[in-house]
């Protein structure tokens, strides 16, 4: 016996969580009941269909009701129906795990940043959640080695992962969030980000190919002179939507959001992004590039706003979409809204095919079609991935679209 | 030794060579002259197999291998080496990368193991510092924001570090100053070979000064219209190519 999404959110949303969290669910669950699925006549939905969602047959019963933490070796957090937690010592003050025991500070902006009130899958998100993981970093404290969070998505399973990040003054993190599972599960995840002064946070993302669906939205908000950048690598999945909301609220602030996806077959990968710019001397940096085969489909959908007192804003974005083949498809819509005089602003997006000339060149060297291909697209998402300003982070990604070229052409040969 | 036999080739339902015949033999260097639009960049295309150029008739042999029935890399593992007229620009695709990863194709095809990395980088510093391509060229994408002179010594670079049979070099001397032209003319000197053939196009005497060629050819309208030794191009640089139905070229 199966169940739709829609049944399993009304068995699970009377369930037993944490007493941290039902404010937040209740109002999740009367969010939700409001706002239904996002139709295609909602502006931010108009390009991305979540059919592929509400009709995945799920196993009741396959949730785990309650987290769990597990205390070992790496710093490693499962966000899984569980949340499951193996880190090490970590520095005084900081604090890593459930909702149920996180500092006051942090505790208190948990629903403050993500709107359950017109987002209808943090709503979602929020009246199943199970569980929040924190991450709360206190003033002048660096963390420096990375949190891995790993989010798992399991065949017949839709799971509710919520992330609270709270950096306090001065403070810097590393997150390294790694989506796996290639089965038919869902995963919405919603994750709350504040960086205080001065704060630095570093958000690499890698969402594994397959079927699943995974809808992340993240609402972020950057103090004066803190610093947000983030990277998604999306290999593949039936569904993808990155979402993400920054708001640049102290002077001197930056948001850089970057993203690659490498994807075919039935693939959708969507990256959405609004950043407002509601403060001076802002900067805000952003670098897409999609690759798409066979019927694959990418929308991108970034806004940036710039608010009426944000003087001398600094704003660049970049969207790039290579078609390799005559069934991919890319809907691209860049948006400038600007209410501020004395700005620096510029956007450019492209579609294209793979240079004919460039091809020719590498194979009247010698390099084989299929290997020169390779090379090209692996050049034109390395344009992204060398924003990653951590060495050893940008050489795996690199790795890991390459790898995944590789397997393209394994897959081609066969 | 390359054999061109009654080469006939269409673009785009025009014909542009009619007929074409020509042999390099071994370790010999010819050069092509012609006036603009004659068919040379053609030929050297058709002969690489890049893609809209239709052969209609005639054949092409390279040792006895029929180029023609090859796909384009394996007309390069073949010994075939094309220096471009425009080389193209590859962003992205660091010049060490693109070629080592060539050599390695190259290699392969010839039975050789592939190079690692510090092997590579071995060889190419011996070739590069005769050119004077510099570290920094090496590390950027292949030509990416390479001054036309610097493209063509790249060019001639790819070509030291493959080691072809046969190199064509498509007016590898236009946009080079004087001293450029130097020192890529004593970089293809460096590479003439009793075993290597070379096909040089140019429109000026002053390369041939350099590389004296063993032949020189006229191809006007789709054919060699004329063949002789290195005086032919100072002919042609004396009355221009009016007896073969072309305009004279305006110097540069
Ligand atoms: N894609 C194309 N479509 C139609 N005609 C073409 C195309 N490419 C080349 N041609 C024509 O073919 C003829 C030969 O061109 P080609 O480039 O081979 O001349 P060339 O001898 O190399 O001239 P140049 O000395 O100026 O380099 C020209 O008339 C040119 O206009
Ligand atoms: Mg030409």
């Amino acid at each position: 016996m199966s169940a739709t999404l829609r049944q399993d959110y009304e068995q699970r949303r009377t369930g037993a969580a944490p007493a941290a969290l039902a404010q937040l669910r209740a109002q999740g669950a009367a969010d939700f009941d409001r706002l239904g699925f996002p139709t295609p006549r909602a502006e931010r939905w108009k390009y991305t269909s979540l059919a592929p969602i509400e009709n995945l047959p799920l196993t009741p019963g396959a949730n785990d009701p309650l987290p769990a933490a597990l205390l070992a070796g790496a710093d490693r957090v499962v966000l899984g129906a569980k949340i499951e937690r193996s880190v090490g010592a970590l520095p005084g003050g900081v604090y890593l795990g459930s909702i149920a025991d996180a500092p006051a500070a942090a505790r208190a902006l948990l629903g403050t940043l993500a709107s359950s009130e017109t987002e209808a899958l943090v709503a979602l998100n929020a009246a199943l959640a199970n569980d929040a993981l924190v991450l709360f970093v206190p003033t002048g404290v660096a963390l420096t080695r990375p949190i891995e969070l790993v989010v798992p998505a399991r065949p017949g399973v839709a799971s509710y992962p919520r992330l609270l990040v709270v950096l306090e003054a001065n403070a810097s993190a590393t997150i390294i969030e790694r989506h796996e599972g290639a089965g038919a599960g869902f995963v919405d995840l919603t994750a709350e980000i504040a960086l205080g002064t001065g704060a630095r946070l570093r958000h690499w993302r890698v969402q594994a190919a397959g079927e699943a669906r995974r809808i992340v939205t993240s609402a972020v908000r950057v103090g004066r002179d803190a610093s947000y950048r983030a990277f998604t690598l999306t290999l593949g999945g039936r569904l993808v939507r990155n979402q993400c909301d920054a708001r640049i609220d102290g002077d001197g602030g930056e948001v850089e959001l970057d993203a690659a996806y490498l994807i075919g077959g039935d693939s959708h990968v969507d990256t959405t992004t609004r950043i407002v710019h509601g403060a001076e001397h802002g900067t805000s940096r952003q670098t897409v590039k999609g690759v798409l085969d066979g019927h694959s489909r990418g929308v991108f959908q970034g806004k940036v706003l710039v608010e009426q007192g944000a003087q001398k804003t600094d704003g660049y974005q970049l969207s790039r979409a290579l078609l390799l083949s005559r069934d991919a498809e890319v809907d691209v819509k860049p948006e400038l809204e600007i209410y501020a005089d004395d700005v620096k602003c510029s956007h450019g997006a492209t579609t294209g095919r793979l240079d004919e000339d460039a091809l020719f060149y590498l194979r009247a060297r010698g390099i084989p079609a299929d290997e020169a291909r390779a090379l090209l697209v692996e050049a034109f998402v390395a344009e992204a991935i060398e924003r990653v300003d951590d060495e050893t982070v940008r050489d795996a990604l690199l790795a890991l679209a390459a790898g995944r070229l590789a397997r393209d052409q394994r897959e081609l040969a066969t | 030794m390359l054999e061109i036999e009654n080469l006939r080739a269409v673009i785009d339902g025009k014909e542009i060579l009619k007929g074409l015949t020509l042999t390099v033999p071994t370790g010999e260097v010819h050069a092509i002259m012609g006036p603009n639009g004659a068919g040379k960049s053609t030929l050297s295309y058709v002969l690489a197999g890049r893609a809209g150029y239709e052969v209609t008739g005639g054949s092409v042999k390279l040792d006895g291998v029929d180029l023609l029935s090859l796909e384009i890399e394996q007309r390069a593992a073949a010994g075939l080496f094309l220096a471009l007229q425009y080389p193209v620009e590859i962003p992205g695709v660091p010049t060490t990368t693109f070629l080592r990863t060539a050599l390695n194709s190259i290699r392969k095809g010839r039975g050789e193991s592939d190079l690692d990395a510090i092997q590579f980088l071995r060889v190419l510093r011996q070739k590069t510092k005769a050119l004077g391509i510099t570290e920094d060229m090496l590390k950027r994408g292949v030509n990416v924001g390479f001054s036309g002179g610097e493209k063509k010594r790249n060019e001639i670079l790819q070509m030291a570090v493959l080691e072809p049979k046969l190199a064509i070099l498509d007016e590898t001397d236009s946009g080079l100053d004087i001293d450029a032209l130097k020192i890529v003319s004593e970089g293809v000197n460096a590479l003439r070979d009793p075993n290597r053939s070379m096909l040089v196009i140019t429109h000026y005497q002053r390369l041939l000064d350099y590389i004296v060629p063993d032949r020189v050819h006229v191809l006007a309208q789709g054919r060699i219209q004329r063949s002789g030794g290195p005086e032919l191009a100072r002919e042609l640089e004396a009355h221009g190519y009016a007896e073969f139905g072309g305009e004279r070229e305006a110097a540069a």
